[in-house]
């Protein structure tokens, strides 16, 4: 997955980004559409421990788990916050890609927006673990979560800016508006210097919901995990 | 008649190391040929050349007469295997596998819907018949792996460790299928680490280590080929007189005695259904008083170990 | 006729396997949909006035590009099942069962390529309803021209799949070859872009080549030049789709039948 992913992120950058920014009138569009496709693949390095909850259950580890003296609000913390890292370990030296090409302006504005990121990541791999445990049908979470991949991505601001997604369809627009994936790739534009196109001017507002997404999935996590996860059942 | 299955010379090496060396064994028409061995004997690597899976390094074999080089569609024409690990895919279900394995094999429509109900229900999978292989335990994997052997009822069947991860129920089931198979005209090749299961189901044992076969007889023979294997426990109600030993040892077939308890003998000896009449009737004679007799025949294991100086254990874990 | 009976109960396991998978279609369904009816809706707001001249809408531009990526993704997956298939010994199943081995080969690149063609086709119909109608001539020659190419990227999926030892190379290769010919076509933004930057020496010459020949841009701008009359037809849009199914239909039978048999 990592490398198909790698192989993915250049070509995009080294192929896509810089063809269709020929293409389009948005100004600076291929550092904009780098800035998107990092998040676009944090997203998808988050998402993935709900994956590895399947497997573990297959394999019988996520009852080994859940046996130990370890309480369930531990337990689905801990995951999240290791899903979260993780994905950002995986994606680091992509990240890392991305940023030489980018470039960045203002280093504490990179930090805050570092920051952000962290949130959205732990953020997104609760919420991944929140769906793993309450579907517990690997077939059914896999057609979500490739569901979800496919619209949450194009339903936000990753590729495009909010402007041109509110023209095209104002329900689009709406539903950008409130997306996670939105709010994670404007902190990141703000924080590697990208002004042109931000769709947010005043960067708190994506702050402030990432911070509630993060906060909502963790706290509906936990409660939904305390409340219905055991172990068996699985599909 | 011809043997049906003739193998010369056959040989298989990846890199240095030889799998299978310079086999050479025939196989006759309708019989159960058991292949005893421990795993990496090279039981498994003479299964794949059979069935024309991999190629031989040297030799060839003669498959109803076809050479599996030279007419490899041929012999696969001919042969049924069910293979050591089940080779399916996750998403398959039971019911997919053995329908699609008869079609393949050429079972006109009609006969091949019932002939799937019939193997899968005696295999006690029809109502696991639409669950995908993924969620069936590797017991039920392994049935359906026989099923298809089943199905067919090929002119040769090579079922390798049949009965591995299957309840003692399952393989009772699964032995009585294999015969009912040979019945009908199948020659089986049994490969097997199952020391019970070559004995009772093999008319003659191939006893392979180290890509060799070292020896091939019916069981019986084999055992009656290790010198004392058969063993008698003599329990007298009194100590027997030397009168006595000197009788017992008369006998040609006893090839030792020993006292184990004061009013006990062990005596090693070759033959044990033939002789212990003749050795009850001299007792009988000499007036001696016999409290109780235990006899034991060698198993497959005692010949294994009788012609590597390994038991199949040891030779499992670090002999092969 | 054994011949033949043999190569349908292959495309049937195919078949029947590849509907198993439901998770993976479901995602490539959304992905594709969402790709139309999002992303090509939202481009077109983008485009800038001389592209946008050229192309008149991105949306219409596009739907043919998606339909040969739909058919792309789907006639490649059977390679990741010949590597899986590899990798578990489950070849081992199918090379003891009685056929020959071209049956056995052509079946599976003959399946791979019918399954992507089934996937696309509701593609190309929305494609038609969406973009427009072609006429009865050339739609036979965007099915014979789709099944070719379809047949080819089944072919060079399973020769890549038995080719690589590991899993880890497969899917290295996988995804160089799969972005490669993806995004070096002109499946998603047009030729003259490519050519624009080749000619600035900001992409590599043996690219923007390489972007020309690719079937995935030749089978796009085929059905645009009939259903939008741009780019003009030409009979290298079909010379180099046939020539790239051809080489990989025999290099994919041959491979497969030379590569599972070692051991």
């Amino acid at each position: 997955m990592v490398i198909m992913r790698a192989i993915w992120f250049v070509s995009q950058i080294a192929f896509f980004g810089l063809i269709a920014s020929r293409m389009v009138v948005v100004e600076d569009y291929f550092r904009y559409y780098v800035s998107g496709l990092s998040v676009m693949t944090l997203y998808s390095a988050a998402i993935f421990i709900g994956f590895d909850i399947y497997e573990e259950a297959e394999h019988g580890v996520f009852e080994y788990l859940l046996s130990l003296p370890v309480s369930r609000r531990q337990l689905v913390l801990g995951r999240s916050i290791g899903g979260g890292l993780r994905a950002f370990i995986y994606v680091g030296p992509l990240m890392c890609i991305a940023l030489y090409v980018v470039g960045i302006t203002n280093p504490l504005n990179f930090l805050v927006a570092l920051f952000a990121l962290f949130l959205f990541a732990f953020g997104v791999s609760g919420l991944s673990i929140t769906l793993a445990v309450v579907i517990k049908s690997s077939d059914r979470f896999d057609i979500l979560m490739g569901v979800l991949d496919a619209l949450i991505v194009r339903l936000s601001t990753a590729m495009y800016p909010l402007s041109f997604v509110e023209e095209a369809n104002p329900f689009y627009g709406w539903i950008a508006n409130l997306n996670p994936v939105t709010y994670a790739s404007e902190l990141f534009r703000w924080g590697v210097g990208i002004e042109s196109a931000l769709s947010f001017k005043n960067p708190l507002l994506p702050l402030l919901g990432i911070v509630l997404f993060f906060s909502f999935f963790l706290f509906v996590g936990v409660v939904l995990y305390e409340r219905t996860i055991e172990g068996g059942g699985w599909r | 008649m011809p043997p049906i299955i003739r193998i010369e010379n056959l040989t298989k090496k990846f890199g240095n190391f030889t799998a299978v060396d310079h086999l050479n064994l025939e196989v006759e028409e309708g019989e159960i040929l058991g292949l005893l061995g421990p795993n990496g004997a090279g039981k498994t690597t003479t299964i794949l050349m059979l069935a024309t899976v991999i190629k031989p390094t040297e030799g060839t074999a003669y498959v109803g007469g076809y050479d599996i080089r030279k007419n490899p569609d041929k012999v696969r024409e001919l042969l049924g295997v069910a293979f050591q690990e089940p080779k399916m895919l996750w998403v398959s279900t039971p019911w997919d596998i053995v329908n699609w394995h008869a079609k393949i094999c050429g079972l006109p429509t009609k006969e091949r819907k019932r002939r799937v109900r019939e193997v899968l229900e005696s295999l006690d999978m029809w109502e696991y018949r639409h669950r995908n292989v993924h969620a069936l335990s590797g017991g039920m994997q392994k049935r359906v792996e026989i099923a298809k052997v089943m199905i067919q009822r090929p002119k040769i069947a090579i079922v390798d460790e049949p009965t591995a991860q299957i309840d003692v129920v399952g393989k009772h089931k699964i032995w009585r299928m294999l015969r009912e198979l040979r019945e009908e005209g199948t020659t089986i090749i049994l490969a097997t680490n199952e020391l019970y299961e070559a004995d009772i189901l093999s008319d003659r044992v191939g006893i392979m280590h180290r890509g060799k076969l070292l020896v091939c007889d019916t069981p019986q023979k084999l055992k009656d080929s290790i010198v004392g294997g058969d063993v008698v426990e003599i329990q007298f109600e009194a100590e027997p007189s030397p009168k006595i030993i000197e009788k017992l040892d008369q006998f040609k077939e006893v090839v030792k005695i020993t006292k184990i308890k004061r009013s006990t003998l062990r005596l090693y000896l070759n033959k044990v259904e033939e002789v212990v009449p003749k050795i009850m009737s001299a007792l009988m004679m000499e007036g001696a008083v016999i409290s109780s007799i235990r006899m034991s025949e060698p198993s497959l294991d005692d010949v294994f170990a009788h012609y590597t100086g390994l038991t199949l254990e040891e030779a499992e874990k670090g002999g092969s | 006729m054994a011949v033949k009976r043999h190569i349908l109960y292959i495309l049937e396991n195919d078949f029947r396997n590849f509907f198993r998978y439901k998770w993976w279609l479901v995602g490539l369904i959304s992905m594709n949909l969402a790709d139309l009816f999002i992303m090509a809706i939202v481009y077109n707001r983008m485009l800038n006035p001389e592209i946008a001249k050229q192309l008149k809408s991105y949306f219409d531009f596009f739907a043919p590009g998606l339909t040969v990526t739909g058919l792309f993704a789907s006639a490649f997956m059977i390679g990741r099942e010949v590597n899986m298939e590899k990798r578990r010994e489950y070849h081992q199943y199918l090379l003891s069962l009685p056929m020959s081995r071209l049956e056995l080969a052509f079946g599976r690149v003959l399946s791979g390529g019918l399954r992507g063609m089934m996937y696309m086709s509701p593609l190309l119909l929305t494609c038609f309803v969406f973009v427009g109608f072609p006429t009865l001539i050339q739609l036979l020659i965007i099915l014979c021209v789709l099944s070719f190419l379809a047949t080819g990227i089944s072919g060079l999926s399973i020769a890549t799949a038995v080719s690589t030892r590991s899993i880890d190379k497969f899917v290295t290769a996988r995804g160089l070859i799969y972005y490669l010919l993806f995004f070096c076509s002109s499946v998603f933004y047009p030729f003259s872009l490519i050519e624009q930057l080749g000619r600035e020496g900001k992409f590599p010459t043996f690219l923007v080549l390489f972007a020309r020949i690719n079937p995935l841009s030749n089978a796009a701008d085929l059905i645009r030049s009939f259903l939008l009359g741009t780019p003009p037809f030409s009979p290298e849009m079909v010379f180099s789709v046939l020539v790239f199914s051809a080489v990989f239909t025999g290099v994919a039978a041959f491979a497969y039948i030379k590569l599972i048999e070692r051991a």
